[in-house]
């Protein structure tokens, strides 16, 4: 592989794992809802594309399908939590453990491949492209959502929940809509790994949480929060700068099964590094004063 | 306007309302007192249906709300709580915070949240409380301090016209500067003929300055 393709595929790698970075933004960070659906509704996204595309079904709509599914998952979680007041990050793995059972019953087994089917993507150059036109997409759309009176409305409820309430907002439903969006987000990745990849599989989804808060927290380390726009530009950016990173580990000789490993401790110094600046710097008025 | 029949409220073993009854008329401004304790809050959270009573009715201009749920109820309440923070939404700017103020009534749907119309009716709302808020527009709320973050709740409550406005010690987290001018915007609120107001108070000065009509709980 010569450079430019190095640079083009991992760049995708990143376009693709950025979809469900951008759906975990909206619930980590702008709902305030660690939302642990994700892991299943990846792979949900994935089977059912797998198993349309197998049946012949045209791929950008079984893509299209694969993260309606997902967000009918997200639903769900948010109907545990908020009709059934269960804790936000239980209701989440109680929907993820489900699909689990409910992927291998798409699926009919573990995995399934797409070899020598048509699938939305076909060769590097234009995969890149296709990559980065789903990302604009989905930022453009993402952005003027959250400019409209119900975006606001979402934005607020993680904000302040009890002004919304204050303000007459069903905040329940709010909840219950920003999870679907979110995990919408998710199931269309799911369907573009699995598309990108060649197979869909039981466990592709584990980790993914954590693959995602990781190019989140690395988005935001570089570009300051400044407005919602520039976030979810962050959001796929770092997504993107996690993929080299995780090229130049492999290539360093990591094993594939260390990167879980190495993911989670990229995670914990970022997310751990605003806090232990500030205690340094406080460390340095003192000496100061 | 605002009627309260036979209210009962158990919180476990602890009863805090018993066969409560209360009539207010409409435009009343009236002075809630009692003890730490005493239900004063929680009297709040029944009328704006944070919380739902035991037994007994409530009715706002003759529809019984007793267990209307609190986001629709919500436009006929306009709540301030003792806490400044709680009104507001600190991550988001002044514009945005009234935006959803003013959306009380109206649908959240898909139309755009900010628009030139309301800017000005914002601003012009905002130099009311003579703090120069209406320069701010789009500074975050979480900049404020906690007078202008009250005076800018009390007009997110009012800012639609309720019928009922619940005041819970609005003024007791400022100092008193910001205490003075919260207390004459809510002198401004009283001269308001279609707003019924409640305060909670705990402070005689304030208590003497709005005491007309007295609520003693205990
Ligand atoms: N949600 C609740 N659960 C249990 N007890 C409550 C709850 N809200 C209030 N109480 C109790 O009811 C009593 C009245 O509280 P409150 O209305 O806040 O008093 P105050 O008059 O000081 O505002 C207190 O004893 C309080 O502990
Ligand atoms: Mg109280």
């Amino acid at each position: 592989m010569n450079i430019l393709n190095i640079l083009l595929s991992t760049t995708f790698q990143g376009f693709i794992y950025s979809v469900v970075s951008l759906g975990v933004y909206i619930t980590f960070r702008i709902l305030n809802f660690a939302d642990m659906t994700v892991e299943g509704s990846l792979t949900l996204g994935g089977s059912v594309c797998a198993v349309m595309i197998l049946n012949g079904i045209n791929p950008i709509l079984s893509t299209i399908i694969a993260g309606l599914v997902g967000s009918l998952a997200g639903s769900i979680t948010g109907f545990l939590n908020t009709k059934l007041k269960i804790q936000a990050i239980l209701s989440g793995i109680l929907t993820m453990i489900s699909l689990y059972s409910v992927n291998i019953r798409i699926m009919g087994k573990a995995n399934i491949s797409l070899l020598g089917k048509t699938t939305i993507f076909k060769e590097l150059n234009q995969n890149f492209i296709i990559g980065l036109l789903i990302c604009v997409f989905l930022i453009l759309i993402l952005y003027l959502f959250f400019k409209t009176r119900l975006g606001l409305a979402i934005c607020m409820t993680g904000d302040n929940e009890q002004m919304m309430k204050s303000q007459g907002a069903n905040t329940d439903l709010k909840k219950i809509f920003a999870l679907s969006i979110s995990n919408f987000f998710c199931g269309i990745s799911g369907a573009l790994i699995a598309q990108s990849q060649g197979y869909a599989d039981v466990n592709m989804g584990i980790g993914t949480l954590v693959i995602a808060l990781s190019s989140i927290v690395i988005g935001e380390t570089i570009f300051r929060k400044k407005s919602i726009l520039i976030d979810l530009i962050a959001v796929v950016l770092g997504s993107i700068i996690y993929r080299f990173i995780i090229y130049f580990v492999l290539n360093l000789g990591m094993k594939p099964s260390d990167l879980k490993l190495l993911t989670a401790i990229i995670a914990t110094f970022l997310l751990a590094l605003p806090n232990i600046g500030k205690d340094i710097l406080k460390g340095f008025k003192n000496v100061k004063n | 306007m605002l009627k309260i029949e036979n209210l009962h409220k158990n919180f476990n073993e602890k009863v805090v309302f018993e066969n409560f009854n209360l009539n207010i008329c409409k435009g009343e401004f009236v002075t809630i007192l009692g003890g730490n304790g005493a239900g004063k809050s929680t009297l709040f959270n029944l009328i704006s249906g944070t919380i739902f009573p035991d037994s007994g009715n409530i009715f706002m201009y003759e529809k019984n709300v007793t267990f209307l749920p609190e986001h629709k109820r919500a436009k006929y309440v306009g709540r301030v709580f003792q806490d400044p923070l709680r009104g507001t939404s600190p991550n988001f700017t002044i514009e945005e915070n009234l935006v959803i103020a003013t959306l009380k009534n109206s649908k959240r749907n898909l139309k755009f949240a900010s628009n030139k119309q309301n800017r000005e009716h914002f601003k012009e709302k905002l130099s009311q409380l003579e703090m120069n808020l209406e320069n701010r527009l789009n500074d975050k709320v979480g900049l404020l301090s906690g007078g202008q973050r009250q005076a800018l709740t009390l007009l997110m409550a009012t800012i639609c016209e309720p019928r009922i406005l619940l005041l819970d010690e609005h003024t007791a987290a400022l100092d008193t500067k910001s205490q003075e001018k919260i207390l004459i915007l809510t002198e401004k609120i009283k001269e308001n003929p279609e707003i019924t107001t409640l305060m909670i108070t705990h402070n005689k000065e304030i208590e003497k300055r709005f005491g007309e009509n007295f609520i003693i709980i205990q």
